[in-house]
C-alpha cells in the first residue's frame, strides 16, 4: 500500500505522516508531494493507493487537482486534510469525487474512522 | 470577494464575531492535538519580548479579516519543535520555523473561519516580523504557553476605498 501526503507545509506533512503511523498505518509506503501539481504527477509516477492533500496549496490547489486527476481518467481514492472544513467546501469535495474531508486539527482516531473504509 | 455585508457580519467587530472564549477553546483544541496532549494555552499575561515573530492568514468573505499569531522568536521555534516532535533536528533553520509556525496560524484561522456565519476563503499563512497594520477593531487574546506570552489577535479589515 502506497499513501501520497501532498502539503506545501512540510512540517504538515510530518505530522499527517506521524499521524498516519499512530492511525496504524505503519507499514504502507508514503510519498510526498509539495502542492497538487507535484501531487498530479506522483500520482501518474508513483500509483498510490490513496492521496491525502491539503486544500489550499499555491501552484495547483488540492481541488484543482482532484477534478484534473478525474478528468483524465484517474479514479485513484482522494482525500482531503485541510485546515478548512466548511459545509460549502465538504460539498465541493464530494462533487469533485473526493471520499472524505479531515478538518485540522485531527486525531489518530479521526484518520482511522475515515481511512479504514478506504484501505482498510 | 464579497463587498456586500451579510446582516450576520455587517457592522459587527471581530470580538462580537469571534469572542474570545470561542478564540480560546479552537487554540485549546490545536495545541492539544498538534502541539501535545499535556501543552496548555493559559490565559494570564506578561510582557512581550522586544523581538518578535509574527504568523497570519486573511480571511476573505462577507467579513474581512486577518488572524495573527504573534510571540518570541524563541517561543515559535519550540513551537516548530512541539509540532515535528521526535522529528524536530537538533538545529532549526529559519525556514522550518517560518513553515511550522505559519502553519499554526493556518490551522487557527481555519478553524475560526468555519464559525463565521458565512462561507469564506482563507490565505496562504504569511510570517515575519512584523504583520500588517491591524484595523480599528484589534481583537487581542493573550495566553501564556511554557512561561512565554502568545497573542492571538483578530482585526476586521476594510476594503480600500
Amino acid at each position: 500500500m502506497k499513501i501520497l501526503v501532498a502539503d506545501d507545509s512540510r512540517v504538515m506533512r510530518q505530522i499527517v505522516i506521524r499521524t498516519l503511523r499512530q492511525a496504524g498505518y505503519d507499514s504502507h509506503e508514503v510519498v510526498e508531494a509539495e502542492n497538487g501539481r507535484e501531487a498530479l504527477d506522483k500520482v501518474a509516477s508513483e500509483a498510490p493507493d490513496l492521496v491525502l492533500s491539503d486544500w489550499n496549496m499555491p501552484e495547483m490547489t488540492g481541488i484543482e487537482c482532484l477534478r484534473a486527476l478525474r478528468a483524465s481518467g484517474s479514479q485513484v481514492p482522494f482525500g482531503f486534510v485541510t485546515s478548512e472544513g466548511s459545509d460549502d467546501m465538504r460539498s465541493t469535495a464530494s462533487a469533485a469525487g473526493a471520499l472524505f474531508l479531515i478538518a485540522k486539527p485531527f486525531t489518530a482516531d479521526t484518520f482511522e474512522d475515515h481511512l479504514a473504509p478506504v484501505i482498510g | 470577494m464579497s463587498e456586500l455585508l451579510s446582516p450576520e457580519v455587517d457592522g459587527a467587530t471581530a470580538a462580537e464575531l469571534l469572542p474570545e472564549e470561542t478564540v480560546r477553546a479552537i487554540a485549546d483544541e490545536i495545541w492539544a492535538s498538534f502541539i501535545g496532549e499535556d501543552e496548555v494555552l493559559v490565559p494570564l499575561d506578561c510582557d512581550l519580548p522586544s523581538e518578535t515573530v509574527s504568523a497570519w492568514v486573511g480571511i476573505d468573505g462577507p467579513w474581512r479579516g486577518r488572524v495573527v499569531l504573534t510571540c518570541s522568536t524563541s517561543a515559535a521555534e519550540e513551537l516548530t519543535r512541539a509540532l515535528l516532535r521526535g522529528r524536530a533536528p537538533a538545529v532549526l533553520d529559519a525556514e522550518d520555523v517560518e513553515d511550522g509556525f505559519g502553519e499554526l496560524a493556518n490551522v487557527l484561522g481555519g478553524g475560526l473561519k468555519a464559525l463565521l456565519p458565512e462561507a469564506s476563503s482563507l490565505t496562504l499563512p504569511m510570517v515575519g516580523a512584523t504583520p500588517p497594520s491591524n484595523g480599528t477593531d484589534e481583537h487581542v487574546v493573550t495566553s501564556l504557553w511554557r512561561g512565554e506570552r502568545i497573542d492571538i489577535v483578530i482585526c476586521s479589515v476594510p476594503l480600500p476605498h
